[in-house]
């Protein structure tokens, strides 16, 4: 138990877009997006502002309010790391995207550079994740 | 422990997947339309050894890919287009 660092969640807001892989690596993000490439051709991007694609015509692009975060810092995401996940947080460079189970749940992590990260999982699941990860 | 290789992911315990099935062959010598989709659908041939097999990887991308498993030993092989 980490009494000092607690876990919040909170609903996150952004876009979902499925698009061609070569037009998602190109795609002119807005400054204010935080994009986490869930596959080679699906981005979850976090922030306000609708992003494009402009390399696919045929992108599409929709709101996405299924998922909610918590920002963890590097001794939590250690601590995570170490009983909570079953295989291994990939190495290389940061940030990147890891996804799989945590504690059971489905969930994905974001790996910054400073060993902190951003936890996401779908809402329908925080509460269980927050239960078993508390 | 059964370890999957998701092309996306990376290793991940097979749990975190849905098996779809194994990857129907239908034999070139089967020409007939109908009788080609009545293989596909039908006509399983439960190998022991390397088979072609769809795998979900639901906890992780949520993407369909295709594996080679050998059934005997459970060992997962590289893909080979």
């Amino acid at each position: 138990m980490l009494a000092s660092d607690s876990l919040t969640f909170v609903s996150l807001r952004g876009w979902r877009i499925i698009a061609d892989p070569a037009a998602l690596d190109s795609a002119p993000w807005p400054s204010d997006a935080h994009v986490v490439r869930i596959s080679p051709d699906d981005a979850f991007v976090i922030g306000a502002t609708e992003p494009t694609v402009p390399a696919d015509p045929h992108a599409i692009v929709t709101p996405e309010h299924g998922f909610a975060g918590a920002a963890l810092s590097a001794e939590r995401t250690e601590h995570l790391a170490l009983h909570h996940i079953e295989w291994q947080l990939p190495g290389g460079a940061r940030p990147r995207v890891a996804q799989g189970q945590i504690a059971g749940v489905p969930a994905k992590l974001v790996l910054h550079a400073d060993g902190s990260a951003l936890l996401l999982v779908a809402c329908a699941a925080r509460h269980e994740l927050e239960e078993r990860i508390a | 422990m059964l370890w999957v290789e998701c092309p996306n992911c990376g290793s991940r315990p097979f749990e975190e997947y849905r098996y779809g099935s194994v990857f129907p062959v239908t034999p070139a010598a089967v020409t007939d339309p109908d009788a080609r989709n009545v293989d596909y659908a039908w006509m399983q041939d439960n190998i022991a050894g390397i088979t072609l097999e769809r795998w979900f990887h639901e906890a992780g991308c949520r993407r369909w890919f295709t594996a080679r498993r050998d059934t005997t030993t459970d060992v997962f092989l590289p893909v080979t287009d």
